[in-house]
């Protein structure tokens, strides 16, 4: 074992045993049920949208997403991460805040209250279960190959200290301990990728010289810089479908980051609406800002060695480019990512088994918390054990993570909202239809049995469009209940504290700040890509 | 041409999402605010 090796593992073993202190540390602060299901409901700008930007990146961001761009499709992600990005901030417009106003402890809980329904509350907290189980046990997966390949440890070992981790602060501290953590990993990420990026961009030949060198690398996969990207990388044979990949997996993901639990329940958390929107707000301009320094700087990679491994080329410069010390941090920040999401995946699960599957009797507040607790303990167990027997890196249980949720939800979460006709047996039919539309057409297409599912047909679609048609004959024949009119129109009446003038001033400075933002990016992609490889001026290095 | 239009879409789309939510929350002022204010006085 070589020096620089005993020093990554120095700094990751560091890193890890302060992720679990400080869990322990704010456990002990956790004092009632709202603390430990949404964090008091007081959480800060700087703390939402670091777990939100955390949650949502994970190993498979840092590894799979710029593997990706290496492999020639860094203008379809750069498409595809503003969509995504834009999801953190209108889902939180359109649909985050009027959950926050709720006032549950969970979306399935939420789903419940707004139909009068306790099917829909459970049959919701079903789907959350299997789908972020699945999510959970990809991600850790990932995780434990990281920590395989950094320390030597067999995978087994590595499942169990990255369980180890996540479970010390999600179980005892729940959001409170997450929420935190969370955003201390968002800032280990953030500040070893940023630290690393000019190491990484003049190894690279210098920045402001990326363009230049990459339309003289004879090396670099085809379509690279065009604007619609590498053909293959996108399953496309022309430049209309590789540029319609980007736009219909952004469209996913900007419904995803929108109404998922483990996003849009983060504005749960939030002191107050205004806080939940300057943290979309923040979110979105990381999603597209920061994702462009990641995917443009591992891009570059390609001037320095064009054959590496394109999910493992981020890992290989952090291991070989840049000093010892900021490759050891940068390896840290992406250790971080996958054990924020992770902690955050399995607080999801065991709150919705707890609070939405089970039918559990609290004698009082203590006695939930205790019971809550207990359960983070035996669903996190199951969660080990699966990744032991090596689930996660079954590929049709990675077929029911994440975006199934969206593509049964996306429907209820906007109609509960926004629809006067939607009923609790429509939104019922809606997700049902929309959860096995999603699971055949995935299963259907994984298994080779087609290859329309794709485009506008990709499963995630094919349940979203089962969704609509069900919540319309699910509805049809029927109004909704006294009950289920007034609790939306309660969800569309501000509350008196939201209303303040200096609050309102505060959150139009953050959309000033995004505008100004937007027009500086197309400012910079015009003068420093557009332009220059267009022939037309700009700047080429 | 194309990397033209995505450079005006990628940071169009932070643009419109500043836009949007300024719009609706200038909406929720004029519906909220006003009559908070009018209760207030």
């Amino acid at each position: 074992m070589d020096s620089g090796q005993i020093m990554r593992i120095v700094i990751n073993v560091v890193f890890i045993l302060a992720y679990v202190v400080i869990g322990v540390l704010v456990g002990k602060r956790v004092k009632s049920s709202a603390d430990y299901y949404v964090s008091g409901r007081n959480a800060g700008t700087l703390l939402i949208s670091g777990t939100l930007f955390a949650s949502m990146l994970s190993t498979g961001g840092f590894m799979g997403e710029t593997g990706w761009s290496y492999g020639g499709n860094f203008v379809n992600e750069m498409l595809l991460n503003m969509l995504c990005g834009a999801g953190f901030a209108i889902g939180c417009l359109f649909f985050g805040r009027y959950l926050r106003r709720a006032e549950t402890l969970t979306m399935p809980e939420y789903f419940g209250k707004r139909f009068n329904s306790r099917g829909m509350q459970r049959a919701s907290g079903i789907i959350v279960v299997i789908s972020i189980t699945a999510y959970l046990l990809a991600v850790n997966t990932g995780i434990g190959v990281l920590l395989t390949e950094l320390t030597g440890i067999p995978l087994w070992a590595c499942y169990i200290i990255s369980w180890v981790c996540f479970m010390s602060f999600s179980f005892y501290a729940g959001s409170k301990g997450v929420v935190l953590v969370d955003t201390i990993m968002f800032i280990v990420f953030l500040a070893g990728t940023l630290i690393a990026a000019p190491y990484l961009y003049q190894q690279e030949g210098g920045l402001s010289h990326l363009l230049y060198n990459l339309m003289n690398n004879p090396n670099i996969p085809q379509g690279l810089l065009d604007y619609h990207g590498n053909f293959a990388g996108a399953g496309a044979t022309g430049p209309f479908g590789a540029t319609l990949y980007g736009i219909t997996y952004g469209i996913v993901w900007f419904i995803v980051v929108g109404i998922s639990p483990w996003q849009a329940g983060r504005h749960m958390m939030a002191r107050t609406e205004h806080v939940a929107l300057r943290s979309g707000i923040i979110a979105c301009m990381l999603n597209t800002v920061f994702m462009f320094v990641l995917h443009s700087m591992t891009m570059g990679l390609l001037n320095v060695d064009a054959t590496l491994q394109p999910e493992h080329a981020l890992v290989w410069a952090f291991n070989h480019l840049v000093p010892t010390v900021i490759g050891a941090l940068g390896l840290a920040g992406i250790m971080a990512a996958g054990l924020s999401s992770a902690a955050t995946f399995l607080s999801v699960v065991s709150f919705s088994v707890t609070n939405d599957i089970l039918d559990l009797k609290f004698k009082d507040d203590a006695d939930q918390l205790r019971k809550s607790r207990m359960i983070a303990v035996v669903v996190g167990v199951i969660a080990l054990l699966l990744s032991l027997g090596n689930l996660g890196g079954i590929r049709v249980l990675t077929w029911l993570a994440s975006t199934l949720i969206a593509s049964s939800w996306c429907i209820i979460t906007f109609g509960g909202i926004w629809s006067k006709k939607l009923t609790a047996r429509g939104a019922l039919w809606s997700m049902i239809a929309g959860f096995c539309g999603f699971v055949i057409a995935k299963f259907m297409a994984g298994f080779g049995v087609t290859s329309i599912f794709s485009g506008f047909l990709d499963p995630f679609f094919v349940g979203l469009y089962l969704s609509i048609i069900f919540a319309v004959l699910g509805s049809s024949g029927q109004k909704p209940t006294t009950a289920e009119i007034e609790y939306r129109e309660f969800l569309h009446v501000m509350p008196d504290r939201e209303i303040d003038a200096r609050e309102f001033k505060i959150t139009y400075r953050y959309t000033n700040f995004i505008m100004v933002v937007g027009v500086l990016f197309i400012v910079f992609l015009l003068v420093f890509w557009a332009l220059p490889y267009n022939g037309l001026g700009g700047w080429l290095g | 041409m194309g990397e033209i239009i995505i450079s005006i879409a990628v940071g169009g789309g932070m643009l419109a999402v500043g836009l949007i939510i300024r719009l609706v929350l200038a909406k929720n002022w004029k519906q909220f605010g006003n009559s908070s204010e009018s209760q207030e006085n």
